[in-house]
């Protein structure tokens, strides 16, 4: 009885995380053959870019929905990021846009940020012992509105061509910034799954206490996935704004929904423990495919949302149940 | 007049391919308690769920009162008479008692308002004829678990039970609670209703059952009345070969002070404990529930904190640290295997792997899988792991014996200097049991200071070179092997704060 219900569960988590990969390329072919404008180059590389700055966030967040948190300051990571990098690197009045390395320091800034807004963040969780719900909420409303504050709802247009490469520029005919969200996914992939810090991370997330009194530094361990969080965030960020070519303090506002969509679709379960970058990279693929398909079927934003909205309420169910099942 | 009420025949029962129940038969009496014992992974538990209605057998039949029995779910075999107890009662910690013993049909006034005076009245009804008076209104966590389980008793009485199952109930209870609930089963039996009684504790099935039934390998070895039979022929069919010593004890040669605990004090825990451990001696310690041995061993392990006093390993304080007490070579199993020492959901190697980390580690901070795979191996093949593939099996799938093995393994793979172990043959089937006895004399053998905190006199008694006993949050008692009675070691574990 009990053998039975675990070997349930694992063929449906297996069989979860394969529906994933199958329904993205059923929906890939079903594109491709009926939806129009879907089979062209320009449609496949901007799928790409969306793509690209979708993966290298929701890889963050992974790290924190694996141990059971969540961290929903990325969108200021992101914001902020876009308008101080700007603010540096821009070539009309920057901080350093006489200098031609401005955008190097405008990179080095944005990840800083990320990494600094990832502290506070672990700081709240581990040392106040605030709920990642709260604390990154809170983090997130100052630091989204420190963003609008410093640009006065502005965008700051400018940036260099250098820098701007990173969101535009293809070699092979694939955008850069796909190889930059490669080398991320592969290199946190390794980390998860193949170091002594992933085993760490999967057994904080399943029973924190058992981790602690086999040695673990738990703490250390939660305030480096906030981190790493803030970390992605911050590369995303530069990479979406390199793409749109411009700071804006509003960049990610909408961008939520569909970070954690991607991790939990990709299999990663809310209640900590399990989940893989390969997944979240699975769903982040389908999540960025499926609004490029709904789109250009004539849906608008919304209703496209709200189809999003109900498969992750399907997935999350899912995922409950799977977790009663034990 | 022995009448039977409930008979198995020839239960067999498969899960996939593994063959768990092989032609079960049983009886039982009305109004009698039948005791039935056997190792972790006999098929106790499951011929148990067969009857209770949670899984259904591949062959045999049921006679409930000279009628088939067949339940299609759990409910359906309530409503036949058989009520379950499960070791982990099915009760709603933050709901109140009374609401807690009408779950199943909250009764209303008029179909749609809960009619809570009622179950006031009723509730205090059920819980007086097994002579608990408690305030039905407050939440059911804030009792104690004999308390719980009087109520999970009155639950299954509110329902017409004509079969009670028990399973391992006394795991949590007090020596005092645990007499309640003899006496409960005793006053239940007269009034007809006839009891199952699963439990590892043989002196307690051989004070309450009238037959046993011992089940070993899915297949029933023997079921005889108790007057029949004792401990060691039972041992034997559970076991299926002699255990000549229970409790194995080697003689040693004591070493240098390894493990020194000076005026340790936790306020409301325990008082200015002070002891010693000796390379190469096992200590017993020994108490009743509540006199904070836990909270010792916790403390001195950094997993709780204390207020004052000092812990150091030859000569060195340690810092209360699980980390600062691991680099020292201090070892500690809990008493809490679910919750504190065993990932569930992970597999057996992640679970052995994860205290020695550093030990299994390759190039460039990753995990070197073949080392991984020999050091577990070691492990599983030293403390004797039942496994099909530790890589893939998770810990949850494996029994209570094993998953303490699993715990104790880990911590065995650096050898520890010193090692603390909170209740560790709880739950833990017979075989198993001695198995774990002999390792722990081959840890002493090999000069680790070794602490056995337990519940089980007759263990400690049985393999430990010196006993501690704690009261009331101190240290009332300290006893050499050879001068050890029942009678002094129970005097100091009662003796005033």
């Amino acid at each position: 009885m009990r053998d039975i219900k675990t070997q349930n569960n694992r063929a449906t988590a297996f069989l979860l995380r394969n529906i994933t990969l199958l329904i993205l390329l059923a929906l890939a072919v079903y594109s491709i053959l009926f939806v129009p404008n879907f089979a062209s180059l320009s449609n496949a590389q901007s799928i790409a870019s969306q793509a690209s700055y979708l993966i290298l966030v929701a890889i963050g967040m992974t790290f924190v929905i694996l141990n059971g948190g969540i961290d929903f300051s990325v969108v200021a990571v992101i914001n902020l990021g876009s308008v101080v990098g700007a603010m540096i690197m821009s070539e009309k009045d920057g901080l350093l846009s006489h200098s031609g390395a401005g955008f190097l320091v405008a990179i080095l800034v944005m990840l800083l940020i990320g990494v600094a807004i990832g502290l506070l963040n672990g700081f709240s969780v581990v040392v106040l012992k605030m709920p990642s719900f709260i604390a990154t909420m809170a983090v997130n409303l100052v630091f989204s509105g420190l963003a609008v504050f410093l640009t006065k709802s502005d965008t700051i247009t400018g940036l260099p061509k250098a820098f701007r490469a990173l969101g535009n520029s293809q070699f092979l005919g694939i955008p850069v910034s796909v190889f930059i969200a490669l080398a991320a996914v592969l290199a946190t992939h390794y980390l998860l799954s193949r170091t002594v810090f992933g085993r760490r991370v999967y057994a904080v997330g399943t029973t924190p206490l058992v981790a602690r009194i086999s040695g673990t530094n738990v703490k250390s361990v939660i305030l480096r996935l906030f981190v790493l969080s803030g970390f992605f965030a911050a590369l995303s960020g530069i990479v979406l704004t390199a793409w749109i070519g411009a700071g804006k303090p509003t960049v990610a506002d909408d961008m939520t929904m569909d970070i954690v969509s991607a991790v939990v679709i990709g299999g990663t379960s809310t209640f900590g423990g399990s989940g893989t970058i390969t997944g979240t990279v699975v769903g982040a693929l389908l999540i960025t495919v499926m609004s490029s398909s709904l789109s250009l079927m004539g849906l608008n934003w919304y209703t496209i949302s709200t189809i999003k909205g109900f498969i992750l309420l399907a997935v999350a169910l899912i995922d409950a149940a799977k977790r009663i099942a034990k | 007049m022995d009448e039977t009420i409930l008979e198995l025949h020839g239960i067999r029962k498969s899960f996939a391919s593994v063959r768990v129940l092989e032609g079960v038969d049983l009886t039982l009496k009305r109004g009698k308690v039948l005791g039935v014992v056997g190792e972790n992974g006999a098929g106790k538990s499951t011929l148990m769920n067969i009857l209770g209605g949670i899984i259904k057998r591949d062959s045999g039949e049921m006679l409930l009162e000279g009628a088939v029995y067949e339940p299609k779910n759990p409910n359906d075999a309530k409503k036949k008479g058989i009520s379950f107890i499960h070791q982990e009662l099915s009760l709603f910690g933050n709901l109140s008692v009374k609401e807690n013993l009408f779950i199943d049909g909250l009764p209303t006034k008029g179909g749609v308002l809960v009619n809570y005076p009622y179950m006031s009245k009723r509730a205090k009804e059920a819980l007086a004829l097994l002579g608990v008076r408690v305030n039905v209104d407050k939440p059911i966590d804030s009792y104690s678990m004999g308390i719980r389980q009087m109520v999970e008793i009155a639950k299954s009485l509110l329902r017409d039970t004509r079969v009670l199952i028990f399973d391992e109930p006394t795991t949590s209870l007090s020596q005092v609670e645990k007499e309640d609930l003899f006496k409960v089963i005793g006053d239940l039996t007269e009034k007809g209703v006839s009891i199952i009684y699963i439990s590892h504790v043989l002196e307690d099935v051989f004070a309450l059952c009238e037959d046993i039934c011992v089940i070993r390998d899915g297949k029933v070895i023997g079921q005889k009345p108790t007057s029949r039979l004792d401990k060691d022929a039972v041992v034997k069919m559970m076991v299926g070969r002699e255990i000549t010593d229970l409790y194995p004890y080697i003689q040693k040669n004591p070493g240098k002070d390894m493990l020194k605990i000076e005026d340790l004090t936790s306020q409301g825990k325990f008082e200015d404990v002070s002891f010693d451990l000796r390379q190469g001696e096992i200590v017993g310690m020994f108490g009743l529930v509540g006199a904070g041995r836990s909270e010792v061993a916790r403390a001195i392990f950094g997993v709780d904190p204390y207020d004052s006093g000092s812990v150091s390993i030859e000569g060195e304080a340690i810092a209360p640290t699980p980390q600062a007490c691991i680099a020292k070579g201090v070892a500690f199993v809990t008493e809490n295997r679910k919750e504190e020492g065993v990932l569930l959901t992970k597999s057996i190697q992640e679970n052995l792997t994860l205290v020695d980390l550093d030990g299994i580690r390759g190039k460039f901070a990753s995990i070197n899988k073949a080392k991984e795979r020999s050091a577990c191996k070691r492990i599983i093949d030293l403390v004797k792991i039942k496994t099909y593939d530790p890589a893939k099996q998770e810990a949850r799938q494996l029994s209570g014996g094993n998953q303490q093995k699993v715990v104790i393994g880990k911590w065995l793979m650096k050898a520890p200097r010193v090692f603390i172990m909170d209740e560790p043959t709880r739950g833990v089937d017979v075989g198993a049991k001695f198995e774990i006895y002999n390792y722990i004399n081959d840890l002493a053998a090999q000069n680790t200071a070794v602490l056995i905190i337990s519940s089980e006199m007759e263990e400690l008694m049985g393999i430990c070179d010196r006993i501690l006993v704690l009261s009331k949050g101190r240290l009332t008692g300290e006893m050499k092997r050879g001068d050890y009675t029942q009678q002094a070691i129970m005097e100091y574990a009662v003796m005033g704060g």
